[in-house]
This record gives structure tokens, sequence and C-alpha cells, in this order.
């Protein structure tokens, strides 16, 4: 049986959600070992070519023009894209800085000029098309499993 | 050891909580320029938690970091029962001392098995150990079980592993 060749990637975001994942592993890795394959997971090994990918599990905002184009990489190099977590989904709460006033946002304004951010953080449904979400902050880890288990036959 | 002229770059470094990239310059045998440089973007929580009400500051400020968010909670909320005199139970220390013990564990197993023990046995992964192989077969059972045992103990004391 071919392996599900599954994908874990993360953007702006404090990395709670990969927590979680690694923590399923747990008790889900020796199930899971014949039958996916984590070909991109940067927590867990080296850097690889991100190519033909099942399923990629998306944490995080978006914040720079390079994250973007990573982003649509990932879009274009899997067959589901699926939004992990409330950054990924909403933006929030890495997109705070959205919501300041005027006096905040000039006081970090040189900030975002001097290491290009975006105007505004933004969710990935922003850039490219989100098949399936898991929310949650950290992820629900039963959401996970259950978004998961729809492609896992 | 390396000798020599030669440089490395690395773009992002894995096995690592976060982004970070590495350049390194060598010549002659020895480090000429090294940068190591943080690629996260700025979120800005200094600026977020201003104007918010005080019992919300533990939650929002537990997102600064996913892997160590139960030490946020902790050090935020002592910070505010300070500022108001506030007094704890000695059952509420102990539960607090418990579910970071837990968090330290988890993430001193997190650390110690999937982050450095793959270079020390040349493995690219933990998910590439050899299960046939009696010490890999039991180092791979001991990191989950390690992580599982520090995560329950978090949730017992907590409610969860993350919070």
């Amino acid at each position: 049986m071919q392996k599900l060749r599954v994908g874990w990637f993360s953007f702006t975001c404090c990395e709670d959600s990969t927590i979680i994942f690694t923590e399923i592993l747990n008790t889900y890795w020796d199930k899971w070992k014949e039958k996916i394959d984590f070909v991109n997971a940067r927590v867990l090994r080296e850097e690889r070519p991100i190519e033909n990918l099942d399923i990629s599990f998306v944490e995080g905002a978006i914040s720079s023009k390079n994250q973007e184009e990573k982003l649509k990489k990932i879009r274009e190099n899997s067959k589901i894209l699926v939004a992990v977590g409330s950054c990924a989904n909403t933006a929030m709460p890495s997109g705070w800085r959205n919501t300041f006033d005027q006096k905040t946002k000039e006081e970090i304004k040189f900030i975002l000029e001097r290491f290009s951010h975006l105007e505004k953080v933004e969710p990935l449904a922003k850039f490219v098309k989100v098949d399936d979400k898991v929310l949650g902050c950290p992820m629900k880890e039963e959401d996970f499993l259950n978004v998961l288990n729809k492609y896992l036959t | 050891m390396h000798q020599g002229n030669f440089d490395l770059s690395l773009d992002e470094i894995t096995k690592i909580e976060g982004h970070a990239s590495l350049t390194l310059k060598v010549r002659g045998g020895k480090i000429k320029d090294l940068q190591f440089k943080i690629a996260e973007f700025k979120r800005f929580y200094t600026q977020a938690v201003r104007g918010k009400g005080i019992s919300a500051v533990p939650q929002l400020v537990a997102r600064i970091c996913g892997t160590c968010s139960n030490a946020h909670i902790l050090c935020s909320t002592e910070a505010i029962e300070k500022a108001l005199n506030i007094k704890n139970t000695p059952q509420t220390m102990l539960l607090r001392k418990l579910l970071y013990n837990g968090l330290i564990i988890r993430d001193h197993g997190l650390h110690l098995y999937v982050f450095s023990l793959p270079d020390v046995i040349n493995k690219e992964s933990l998910l590439s150990f050899n299960e046939n192989d009696p010490i890999q077969h039991e180092l791979l059972h001991d990191a989950f079980a390690v992580k599982e045992a520090g995560g329950r103990l978090s949730t017992w004391a907590g409610g969860r592993s993350v919070l």
C-alpha cells in the first residue's frame, strides 16, 4: 500500500499546534508508520523539496511576501490543504497589529518596513484555496484526527 | 573536524522550535564570520496587551510561544498576583509546580529525543530510526513515552498539555 504523503508547515504563529502534533505522535506513531510518510515537517526532519503531497497541514498566519509565495508553492504541490489553528484560519492572535490604533501603528511602522512585513497579517484563505480546517488555539487533537482520518484509507 | 576554507548556509534550520537561519564562513580552519538569524515575524504582544483587561492577559501572552505557553501563562499570572497582592493556597502552588514540571519533562523529551538524538546516531530524523535495531527501537519508544508522561502530568494538573 502506498503511504499517504503528508506535509506540516508553519508560518507566523506560536507553533502550539506543532507541539500538539508531536504529542499526538506519542500515541499514533506506531499506528501510522505503515500508512503515513511525513515528508515535510521541519520540527521532525531535515528540509526536503515540497513536491507531490497528498495533504499539507499549514499553521500560522501570513506576514510577508516570501511567506505568501511559499504558501502558494505548498498549495500547488498539495492535493489537500488544511488550515490548522486560529492564526491560519483567522490571522489572530498573530494579527493583533491589524487592530492597532493609528498611534500604535506609527510606533511599530519602522519594524514593519525594516523587515518587509505585509501591511496586514492575513489568514491562508486570503491567498490560496483551503480545503479543510482544524480550529483551536492550539488545535483540538480530536478535530485534527477527524480531518486526517478522512483521507487515511 | 573541517579544515581549510568553506562557507555554509542554512536557510532554514530544522529540528528546532521556531524559524532561524545560519551562515558560516571558515578560513584557514577558523570561523571568520557567523550569523545566526531569527527569521520570525514580530507579533507585537507588548503593544497588544495595552488596555486589555488584566484577567485576559495570561491567556493572551500564552500565545507568545506554543512550546512553553505553560511557562508564559504561569509567569504572567504570578506578575498580576504580585501587583494585586493576591496570596495563593499551598495546594494552588503545588498544582502549578506540577503543571510546570510536566512542561519541563515534555519539552526536554522533545529536545533530547526529537531534535538532538538523530544527529548523535547519524539519522536525519527520529522517524528514520531502525526498529529492528534494539537500541534504536528502545530510544524511539522511550521518546514517545517520556513526552507522553510530561503531557499527561500537565493535563492532570492544569487541564491541557499546551495551555
